[in-house]
C-alpha cells in the first residue's frame, strides 16, 4: 500500500491532552493526543475526514503531494530563519577599560579599581587595530558596543573609536551603529552631548527600587548608586530621547520575588522596556552565590508572574515590553531570525559577536573573557589584534571546532527537543559547567531555564487569547496596542 | 469594459483620445466628437463639443454620442467601431484602468466572472499598444489583465516595453496566476522589459494544494504559483497576493493568512475579495457562493492575523453593511465606478458614499446582511 502522505521534519512534545508540534522553519501547532496518534499511524479516517489533516499540511508537518516543491519552499524559509549566518560577525564589543567606579556584588566582568593605572585601559593604538578588524567583517551591519569596566572612564578612547570607525567606514559604507554599556553614574553633560551627536545608544543597568538596587550596585567604598542613576537616567533620556536608552535588570535573590516592583520602578522612570536577566554564576556572582543566587524554579515562577503583570499593564494602555520574551516570541511567531548571539544555533559566539579585551585579545564572548580572568584558561581566545590577521582569527580551526560542536540540531537532548527551532547554545557556559562545548542538553540550568520560559510562552499561545496575542505582536512589531487590536 | 452606442460614419474601427472638450452637461444627441484641429498631426486626438461649436464644414467627421450618461473626459480613450459600438478603453478618473491581453486562460477557476475562451476574438495587442501610445506620459497606474496575460508571452513583453517607453512613471500591475513564472527565465525576461515599476498581483486561494487546485481546476497549479511567487521575489519584484472568498475556501481564511505571512512575508499587499457572481461564478453558484455573513468571523480573524503582522491588506468587493464596523477601514471601493450599483436597500444609507456598492450581477445573489445603515457608532 502506498502511503497517503509523508512526514516533514518536526519535533513534538506531549502536554496534558495535547501534543505540541514544531517544524524546522518555526511553524507550530497543538494537536489533540488521539488525533496525533492517528496522524502518526497514517490512519485513513484521519486523511479523509479531518480538518487537522489539512491544517498539518498548511503548517508543513506533512506533505501529500509535490514533495520536491514543498522542500524548495521549506529550504527558502529555512534560509530566512538562518539568515544570521549570512551576515557573519556583526556585534563587536570593545572592553575599553577594565576599571570601574562601582563594585557590584555580582560583577561578571572582573573589573578593577578606577584608580588603577592606564595598564587596564585600551590604548588608542589597540583600538585602531580592533576597529580595522571589526570593519573587515563581511557583515554589512556593524554594531560597536563599548563595555568595561565602565567605558566612561576611558572616554577618550571611546571617542577615538567612534571617529576612527566612521572615517574608516567611509570607503566601506557599512551600516554602523554604536552602543555604550554604562552604569551612568559618572556621565557628564559633555559626554551626553557627544553620545547624542553621534547617535550612540545607551544601555544601562537598573535593578529596581532603592533598596533592591543599592543591595548590589554600589561604589568601591560601598555607597549606593540608586539616587545618582535615577537622576542621570532622567537627564540622559530627556536629552537623547527615550528610544535611545534601554536598561536591564540583573535579577538576584533580593529581587526575584519582587519583580513587579522592579517593573513599576522602570515605568515610573519613563522606560518602556526591561530585560530581565537571570544572574549567572560567573565572576564575583559565583563567589557570593549563596547570597545572590536562587533556583531556576524560583526564577521561572516569578518570571511568569511578572509577565502576567506586564501583559496586564499593556492591556490597560501602558506600552511596556520584556525584551527576552519579545525576542523569543519573534522567533516563534515570525519567519525571521533575531540577532541574539547568546542563543543561536550554531552559536553566535565568534560568528555573530566577538569581544576585544583591552590588550587586543579577541574572545568569542564576554563569558569567554571572564573565564580567562577567572583561571587563565584561554581556550576561547581566538588571537590578538596585534599579532593575528582577520583570517587567522575568524577562519581558525579553533573557531570552526566551536561552531561545529554548538549546533543544537546535533546535540544530544537538543536534537529532539520541541523548542530546538527557537533555541540556541552557549558553548562557554557549557564548557564551564560540563567541561565540553556541546554540554549535556537537558541537564543544564541553561536548558531548564529556557525550556521553562518556552513552556510559559507556549502556555499563553495555547490559550488563543486575542488580547494576549495583540500584546505579543505589539512587542514584536514595536507598535502601540491601538494600532493592532481590531 | 464599458461600452455604449454612437452614431458614426467611419469605415474602420479606430481608437480615439479626447484631447479637448467644451461640454459641461451632456444632452442626448447633442454631443459630438470631431477631429481636434489643435492636434491635427494625430488623427486619434478628438475634440468633444456640442452641435453649435463644431463648424458645419467638418460635419462629415462627426461622431454623435447618443448616450448622455456617458460623461467623457479629457484624457479618456475610446474604441469606436463602424457599427457604432464604442468601448471605453481608458478612463482618466479611474484607478482601475487596464489593458486586456487575451481571453484565454490556463486555469478554469470555478468563480471566474469571465468565461475563458479558447481563442481570442480581437487583436488585443494592437488595441493595447495603441492605447498605451495615447496615454499621458505622467500616467500613474496601468493594469495588465486577461485572461492570463502570460499565455501571450511576446505580447506581454511588448506591452511592458511600450509602458516603459510611454508611461515610465506608471506603476504597472500585472494580474496573473504566475504558473508560467515557475520558470525563472521568464521572470528574468519580464524584469528586463520593465522599468522597476512592475507589481505582480497573484491569486492564491488556499493554504493547501488540494483546495487551491480544486478551485482553479488544475492539478499542480498551487505549487507552480508558489514557485512563480518565489521567482519574482528573487528578482525583487513586488508581489500582491489575492484571494476570492468562496464556499470552498472560506474556512481556510485564518490559516491562509498565517501561511501567506510565513511563506511570503515580503508580500507588498494582500487583497481579500468578495466574489463577482458572473460568468462561471454564476454557473457554479451553488458550489461557490457563500453569504458573507456566514464567513465574517473568519474574515475578521484573518484581518486580525494579518494586521498584527503589519501586513498591508485590503478587503475588496464587500458592502459596508455586511462588514463589522471594525473592518471598514480595510474595505476599499474596489468595484469600478461604471460597474457598481446600489439597490433599493441602499437608499438613505448614511455610509453609502464610502461604500463600494455592488456588482451589477449581484442582483442574482445578495447577502442577507444588506441593509440601510442609519447610524454609525463613533467609537470605532
Amino acid at each position: 500500500m502506498t502511503k497517503p502522505y509523508r512526514f516533514l521534519p518536526f519535533r513534538f512534545e506531549r502536554k496534558d491532552n495535547k501534543v505540541l508540534l514544531v517544524n524546522d522553519v518555526g511553524d507550530y501547532c497543538f494537536l489533540d493526543k488521539d488525533q496525533f496518534h492517528k496522524f502518526i499511524k497514517m490512519d485513513e479516517e484521519f486523511v479523509r475526514q479531518s480538518e487537522d489533516f489539512i491544517n498539518l499540511q498548511s503548517k508543513f508537518m506533512l506533505s501529500s503531494d509535490c514533495l520536491s516543491q514543498t522542500l524548495d519552499l521549506l529550504s527558502t524559509r529555512y534560509r530566512t530563519k538562518k539568515q544570521f549566518l549570512y551576515d557573519f560577525t556583526s556585534l563587536h564589543m570593545f572592553v575599553v577599560t577594565q576599571r570601574c567606579n562601582l563594585k557590584c556584588a555580582y560583577c561578571h566582568a572582573s573589573s578593577v579599581d578606577e584608580a588603577c593605572g592606564k595598564d587596564y585601559d585600551m590604548s588608542v593604538h589597540t583600538a585602531h587595530k580592533c576597529v580595522n578588524l571589526a570593519l573587515s567583517s563581511p557583515s554589512k551591519h556593524i554594531k560597536i558596543e563599548f563595555q568595561g569596566g565602565e567605558p566612561l572612564l576611558n572616554f577618550d578612547t571611546v571617542k577615538e573609536i567612534v571617529e576612527y570607525a566612521k572615517e574608516a567606514n567611509k570607503i566601506r559604507n557599512k551600516h554602523l551603529e554604536f552602543v555604550i554599556c554604562t552604569n551612568l553614574t559618572i556621565i557628564d553633560e559633555h559626554q551626553i552631548d557627544y553620545l547624542k551627536q553621534n547617535n550612540i545608544c545607551v544601555s544601562t543597568s537598573l535593578d529596581g527600587p532603592l533598596d533592591i538596587h543599592d543591595k548590589c550596585r554600589r561604589t568601591r567604598v560601598g555607597s549606593g548608586t540608586y539616587s545618582t542613576i535615577k537622576e542621570k537616567l532622567s537627564c540622559v533620556m530627556e536629552i537623547m530621547g527615550h528610544d535611545k536608552v534601554s536598561s536591564l535588570v540583573t535579577v538576584t535573590s533580593f529581587s526575584v520575588d519582587r519583580l513587579r516592583e522592579v517593573v513599576d520602578e522602570y515605568i515610573q522612570l519613563g522606560l518602556s522596556s526591561i530585560f530581565l536577566r537571570a544572574i549567572n554564576p560567573y565572576g564575583r556572582a559565583s563567589k557570593y552565590w549563596k547570597n545572590l543566587g536562587y533556583t531556576i524554579e524560583e526564577f521561572v515562577v516569578n518570571y511568569k508572574l511578572v509577565l502576567d503583570y506586564i501583559i496586564h499593564l499593556n492591556l490597560s494602555g501602558i506600552y511596556f515590553t520584556e525584551e527576552f520574551a519579545t525576542l523569543l516570541l519573534t522567533r516563534i511567531l515570525t519567519p525571521f531570525p533575531t540577532g541574539f548571539v547568546d542563543l543561536q544555533s550554531p552559536t553566535g559566539a565568534g560568528i555573530g559577536g566577538v569581544i576585544y579585551e583591552t590588550n587586543g585579545d579577541v574572545y568569542i564572548a564576554d563569558e569567554a573573557r571572564m573565564l580567562s580572568k577567572m583561571n587563565g584558561n584561554k581556550i576561547f581566545c581566538l588571537g590578538n589584534v596585534h599579532s593575528h590577521s582577520w583570517e587567522a582569527i575568524f577562519c581558525c580551526d579553533k573557531l570552526k571546532g566551536i561552531i561545529e560542536e554548538s549546533c543544537i540540531e546535533a546535540t544530544p537532548g537538543c536534537a529532539w527537543c520541541v523548542y530546538q527551532t527557537y533555541c540556541g547554545s552557549d558553548p562557554v557556559r557549557n564548557y564551564i559547567q560540563f567541561g565540553n562545548i556541546s554540554g549535556h542538553g537537558m541537564r543544564s540550568d541553561f536548558c531548564r531555564k529556557h525550556r521553562s520560559i518556552f513552556n510559559i510562552l507556549f502556555g499563553y499561545l495555547q490559550q488563543n487569547n486575542d488580547n494576549i496575542e495583540d500584546v505579543f505582536w505589539s512587542w514584536i512589531s514595536s507598535r502601540r496596542l491601538s494600532e493592532i487590536s481590531i | 469594459m464599458r461600452s455604449f452606442k454612437v452614431s458614426t460614419n467611419i469605415n474602420h474601427a479606430n481608437i480615439f483620445k479626447i484631447a479637448s472638450c467644451c461640454v459641461d452637461t451632456y444632452e442626448e444627441g447633442e454631443n459630438f466628437l470631431s477631429q481636434d484641429y489643435n492636434h491635427s498631426s494625430c488623427s486619434s486626438l478628438m475634440f468633444l463639443g456640442s452641435k453649435e461649436v463644431i463648424p458645419e464644414d467638418k460635419k462629415s467627421l462627426f461622431l454623435k454620442l447618443d448616450d448622455p450618461d456617458v460623461a467623457l473626459k479629457v484624457g479618456d480613450i475610446i474604441l469606436i467601431e463602424p457599427t457604432g459600438l464604442a468601448t471605453l478603453l481608458y478612463e482618466v478618473n479611474s484607478f482601475s484602468n487596464a489593458v486586456f491581453l487575451t481571453e484565454r486562460c490556463n486555469c478554469k477557476c470555478l468563480m471566474c466572472p469571465q468565461v475563458p475562451k479558447n481563442s481570442d476574438s480581437d487583436d488585443y495587442l494592437d488595441l493595447s499598444l495603441k492605447t498605451i501610445a495615447l496615454l499621458d506620459s505622467r500616467t500613474e497606474m496601468l493594469g495588465i489583465t486577461g485572461g492570463e496575460p502570460t499565455l501571450v508571452w511576446n505580447d506581454l513583453i511588448d506591452v511592458l516595453k511600450a509602458c516603459r517607453e510611454n508611461i515610465p512613471k506608471a506603476s504597472i500591475q500585472l494580474l496573473t496566476n504566475a504558473r508560467i513564472l515557475k520558470d525563472i527565465e521568464r521572470v528574468r525576461e519580464l524584469v528586463s522589459a520593465d522599468n522597476n515599476n512592475l507589481v505582480v498581483c497573484i491569486p492564491l486561494y488556499a493554504d493547501v494544494s488540494s483546495i487551491h487546485d480544486e478551485i482553479v481546476g488544475i492539478k499542480g497549479a498551487f505549487w507552480e504559483t508558489i514557485e512563480g511567487i518565489y521567482n519574482l521575489e528573487r528578482f525583487g519584484v513586488p508581489v500582491e497576493i489575492r484571494t476570492v472568498i468562496t464556499k470552498l475556501n472560506y474556512k481556510r481564511l485564518p490559516l491562509w493568512s498565517e501561511f501567506v505571512y510565513r511563506s511570503f512575508p515580503f508580500t507588498s499587499h494582500i487583497a481579500l475579495m468578495g466574489m463577482e457572481p458572473l460568468g462561471l461564478a454564476l454557473k457554479n453558484l451553488n458550489q461557490v457562493w457563500i453569504d458573507p455573513l456566514d464567513y465574517i468571523p473568519l474574515l475578521k480573524n484573518a484581518v486580525k492575523i494579518l494586521n498584527r503582522r503589519n501586513m498591508n491588506l485590503s478587503i475588496y468587493n464587500h458592502q459596508l453593511c455586511t462588514l463589522p464596523q471594525s473592518l471598514w477601514k480595510f474595505a476599499k471601493k474596489s468595484i469600478s465606478e461604471w460597474k457598481n450599483v446600489f439597490f433599493t436597500e441602499c437608499a438613505y444609507c448614511v455610509v453609502r458614499l464610502n461604500c463600494g456598492g455592488f456588482f451589477q450581477s449581484s442582483e442574482y445573489v445578495k447577502s442577507r446582511g444588506i441593509k440601510r445603515i442609519v447610524q454609525v457608532n463613533k467609537e470605532t
